[in-house]
């Protein structure tokens, strides 16, 4: 059954958006919230995500040229532009999937703490997207609800365990007790970054501590949202201009894709703040739950990965990254990912390298030159599922034959929703695997938290 | 009226939290004052306007210290741990 259909079923003939309105006003309704506070937040998740997908779909249309230009005058084939986390986050949250991710996900959460599994709680509703990410991106691939939803919670699985684990590394980055953080995207690469450092640690060069010099003001312009949208607006208006037809007509396109472009990373975020604001009462009133849920044991809360980012060398590597994902992009992969917007976030990147490496500049940028070019790679390979929900979650079909793709750094640096896709399309033995690698991690950390404990009582 | 500039990563999402959380406090205590929401970098341009900073994440103190305008951590309002110490203190520097 094509995807629309299946979405438009499930949510009454409704756009696949204002599926989860429905489901946030019954979540309302069983928390037992104050009607007026959870209409008004249900609808105001609503309104957000409907101005992302309209605005969305007018730049898009609005840029489906580029991809032609590219093609027929630089032979790049498969080009699509990084519209950022923000934009994915909202069309997540308006697939089928997203629309339940939030009882969802919660449920399983809850589960797994009484049966003693975990001890971490995500409260952190919007960052659920990445779990409605990857079970979105699984629904697409095979076709299974079923394994969609599976696929979230396997996700999920994976962020709480390494919680666990960090629990301590947080706690004392942020001198304070019960809170770790769950993040699908930052958490996933603490093993890479853990594992990485211990093989620094037999190489001299690694050792010494640097101080980073400031930067000159003009890499304002790699790191403010606005100058690089201009900027980057300028590079694609020169490249995929059409010069036979005149001088004004020239400037004209230039200035329509700066525009473009700049509309993306300053109004799509500003929208999503709108969505955030609506899932606030719901957030709180999760807290509540859980407390009331777990009186009497100690469970860890989860903060959003933004509360790292404190640190001197984190803004400043992420700075120095613009340029560098620029010069992989165009010389390792010829330009099949324009990255963009999510360059103003990679501050979330360097966010958990800087703690694991205690604060040495040099294995933080080594490290997150490895993420670099994971994360354009694994946005390149997404990016065709990635292009298929954004353009059939809420958004009418584009019309013209050419639409131009789109993909995010950070959900193609999300390597268990590339890791499930591809194995859960594998047939039962994939499925199989899945299973298992789950079920290895858990005993894994669960052994290495009481071997924390056994440590810490002598 | 006083000036609040919040800062988190990108400057949208802990800060939109925070932004809910001192709206409710100053309502409650009847202080008005007007919040500014920015990212981490480009606290140096809001300092000097600023009353009061609040991060949702610790920074260095060096920076801190530089910036010339009182800095209070917000993450006891993301995590109720320490919410009331924290809110003694912001109150005080906004007296």
């Amino acid at each position: 059954m094509p995807i629309e259909v299946l979405m438009y079923n499930l949510s009454f003939n409704l756009p696949a958006f204002m599926f989860i309105q429905i489901i946030l006003i019954l979540m309302g309704v069983c928390m037992k919230l104050d009607f007026q506070k959870f209409l008004r937040a249900s609808l105001t998740v609503g309104v957000g995500l409907m101005g992302v997908a309209f605005l969305l779909e007018t730049i898009l249309h609005n840029l489906s040229f580029v991809p032609d230009m590219l093609g027929s005058k630089f032979q790049m084939e498969n080009v699509s532009l990084d519209i950022g986390n923000f934009v994915i986050s909202a069309v997540s949250f308006s697939t089928a999937i997203g629309a339940v991710i939030i009882p969802f996900i919660f449920a399983v959460n809850v589960i797994l703490v009484k049966l003693k599994l975990t001890n971490t709680v995500n409260t952190d509703l919007w960052n659920y997207w990445h779990y409605a990410f990857t079970g979105s991106i699984v629904w697409l691939s095979t076709g299974s609800y079923a394994l969609g939803l599976f696929g979230a919670a396997i996700h999920l699985i994976i962020t709480l365990k390494i919680a666990d684990v960090t629990a301590d590394l947080v706690q004392s980055e942020l001198k304070m007790k019960g809170v770790t953080i769950s993040h699908g995207f930052s958490s996933v690469f603490i093993p890479v970054f853990a594992l990485l450092d211990r093989i620094y640690d037999k190489i001299p060069f690694f050792n010494k501590e640097t101080e980073p010099k400031s930067l000159p003001a003009y890499w304002a312009w790699f790191s403010e949202p606005t100058l690089l949208g201009i900027l980057i607006g300028l590079v694609l208006g020169f490249l995929c201009n059409d010069y036979s037809k005149g001088f004004m007509s020239t400037v004209e396109t230039i200035m329509f894709v700066v525009l473009n472009m700049v509309a993306l990373v300053v109004l799509l975020p500003r929208i999503c703040k709108v969505i955030m604001e609506g899932l606030i009462p719901f957030s709180k009133a999760t807290k509540q739950f859980v407390d009331r849920l777990f009186v009497g044991r100690s469970v860890n809360i989860c903060l959003d990965s933004a509360v790292l980012v404190g640190r001197k060398n984190t803004v400043h590597i992420a700075t120095i990254l613009v340029p560098i994902y620029f010069l992989v992009a165009v010389f390792v992969l010829r330009l099949q990912v324009i990255p963009f917007v999510d360059l103003t976030t990679l501050i979330f990147f360097v966010a958990f390298a800087t703690p694991i490496h205690k604060g040495n500049a040099r294995r933080t940028l080594v490290s997150c030159l490895f993420l670099t070019v994971f994360s354009l790679f694994g946005a390149a390979s997404l990016s065709p599922l990635i292009t298929e929900m954004v353009y059939t979650s809420g958004l009418h079909m584009s019309t013209s034959t050419t639409v131009i793709g789109v993909t995010s750094l950070v959900a193609g640096g999300n390597y268990v929703a590339i890791l499930l896709h591809y194995l859960l399309n594998q047939g039962v033995w994939g499925f199989v695997a899945v299973i298992l690698v789950t079920t290895v991690v858990v005993k894994y950390t669960i052994q290495k938290e009481k071997n924390r404990a056994i440590k810490q009582d002598k | 009226m006083k000036i609040i500039v919040i800062a988190c990563g990108i400057g949208i999402a802990t800060s939109t939290l925070i932004s809910e959380e001192v709206n409710l406090i100053l309502e409650e205590k009847d202080i008005s004052a007007y919040l500014i929401q920015c990212r981490i970098s480009e606290l140096d341009a809001y300092a000097e306007e600023a009353d009061l900073i609040l991060t949702a994440m610790d920074i260095d103190a060096e920076q801190g210290q530089a910036l010339g305008t009182p800095v209070l951590t917000a993450i006891p309002l993301l995590t109720d741990i320490n919410r009331e110490e924290f809110i003694e203190k912001m109150l005080k520097y906004l007296s």
